[in-house]
């Protein structure tokens, strides 16, 4: 009785998690992987880098298989191919710090009535994915600026940055867009 | 500003879903990945069994001697026990603390007690003034001489063979003292929230008698003292 009291079990919840993650997920990302690097082996290596850092970060996760989940270990596949290829082929990779890919004009004719959803969603889609993936896990998850930086393998400093500024972006563009319609 | 956060929220939510979409499924993405890949990726979960082990060794180390303390003090409280003074003695300590702090009992049959033969032969020589007979009750083993005065205040005395057992009280509400009626032991116990209820019991060998109702102390004394 007192080797039964004595062995007490441990949950072994983040390694299970881990596995679920991995075999659920793993080929999500990457592919996400290698639709920027276009390298099998290349996208091989991000992913393998991305669940280094899941692995560190596994408070992050609640449940292994759920489509908040999947988000974040495909953004963390994404994250680190772009890592991937700005190390290797620097001059490849367009602007990041870019935020905004369309001009004015583009912006004007594009212009429906300010409110709306659909108008918001278009602001939304000339921020690049680098502002968005910050933005969103600041805003819709919730998550902090440091748990961020380590998810997108990024410096906090330049998560602060990146969100400062995103979301300035997005407002000062629906702003403009709420001017020009009236 | 808000109505733009609340849009940029709704619109994040919409970019995420749109974006996870464009993936396919796993079992529609044709790739077998390299052992070189899924060695790798072993040596993470390797290295995730270590930490989770070392975390886990001091709580589990803490636990376990927690366990182990509980089973020796269980033993040696139950080694302790066997010893039939000390279990008389703990028993004893238990009883006292109850009696002391919470409940007042008696067993009419471990008293020296009066020796009423027949509930019938019970009489009550003094009445407070002001009281008369109300009604005379009798149930199974039992007689109740209810008695009221001209305000509806009531008592009772309850003539009843003794049951075997013990009387209870809630000595939080209650105060009782160990009284002598006619050089006899008796009780009497006495609301301890002003108003005026009490009851004297007169344990006899065969037969009881209980005087309750809304009297003072004196009275219900002196109720009992005439109790032949």
């Amino acid at each position: 009785m007192i080797g039964f009291y004595l062995a007490l079990a441990e949950k072994e919840s983040d390694k299970e998690k881990l596995e679920l993650i991995y075999n659920k997920y793993k080929k999500k990302m990457w592919y996400a992987a290698r639709s920027i690097l276009h390298d099998d082996f290349l996208a091989e290596d991000a992913v393998h880098n991305a669940f280094i850092g899941i692995a560190k970060n596994m408070k992050s996760i609640k449940d292994a298989d759920s489509p908040r989940t999947c988000a974040y270990v495909v953004t963390a596949a994404k994250n680190h191919a772009l890592n991937l290829l700005r190390k290797s082929n620097p001059s490849d990779i367009l602007d990041i710090s870019a935020a905004f890919h369309l001009s004015d004009e583009n912006a004007q004719r594009e212009l429906e009535k300010a409110e709306t959803e659909d108008y918001a969603y278009s602001v939304l889609m000339r921020l690049s994915e680098t502002y968005r993936d910050v933005l969103y896990y600041l805003l819709v998850e919730g998550m902090s600026e440091k748990d961020i930086a380590s998810l997108l393998s990024r410096n906090v400093n330049t998560v602060r940055q990146q969100v400062k500024r995103g979301r300035k972006l997005f407002i000062e563009q629906m702003e403009k867009g709420d001017a020009l319609y009236e | 500003m808000n109505d733009y956060n609340t849009l940029l929220v709704s619109v994040l939510k919409k970019d995420m879903v749109t974006r996870l979409q464009s993936i396919p499924e796993s079992d529609e993405i044709d790739y077998v990945f390299s052992r070189r890949f899924e060695n790798s990726v072993n040596d993470i979960f390797d290295s995730l069994n270590e930490n989770a082990r070392k975390k886990r060794s001091i709580p589990l180390l803490l636990r376990q001697a927690a366990v182990l303390a509980v089973c020796f003090i269980s033993l040696a409280l139950a080694v302790i026990m066997i010893n039939p003074k000390v279990r008389a003695g703990f028993v004893n300590a238990v009883v006292e603390f109850f009696e002391e702090h919470i409940k007042f009992s008696f067993n009419a049959s471990k008293i020296e007690a009066y020796d009423f033969e027949k509930i019938e032969e019970v009489n009550a020589q003094y009445i407070p003034n002001g009281f008369s007979l109300l009604k005379t009750e009798g149930i199974f083993e039992a007689k109740n001489y209810i008695y009221e005065n001209e305000t509806g205040v009531t008592f009772t005395i309850s003539v009843s063979y003794n049951d075997g057992l013990s009387v209870l009280t809630d000595k939080q509400k209650s105060e009782f003292e160990k009284i002598k009626i006619q050089e006899k032991e008796a009780f009497l116990v006495y609301s301890k929230n002003g108003d005026n209820y009490g009851t004297v019991i007169i344990p006899g060998a065969k037969i009881t008698v209980t005087i309750f109702g809304y009297l003072e102390k004196t009275e219900l004394i002196k109720i009992a003292e005439g109790i032949i």
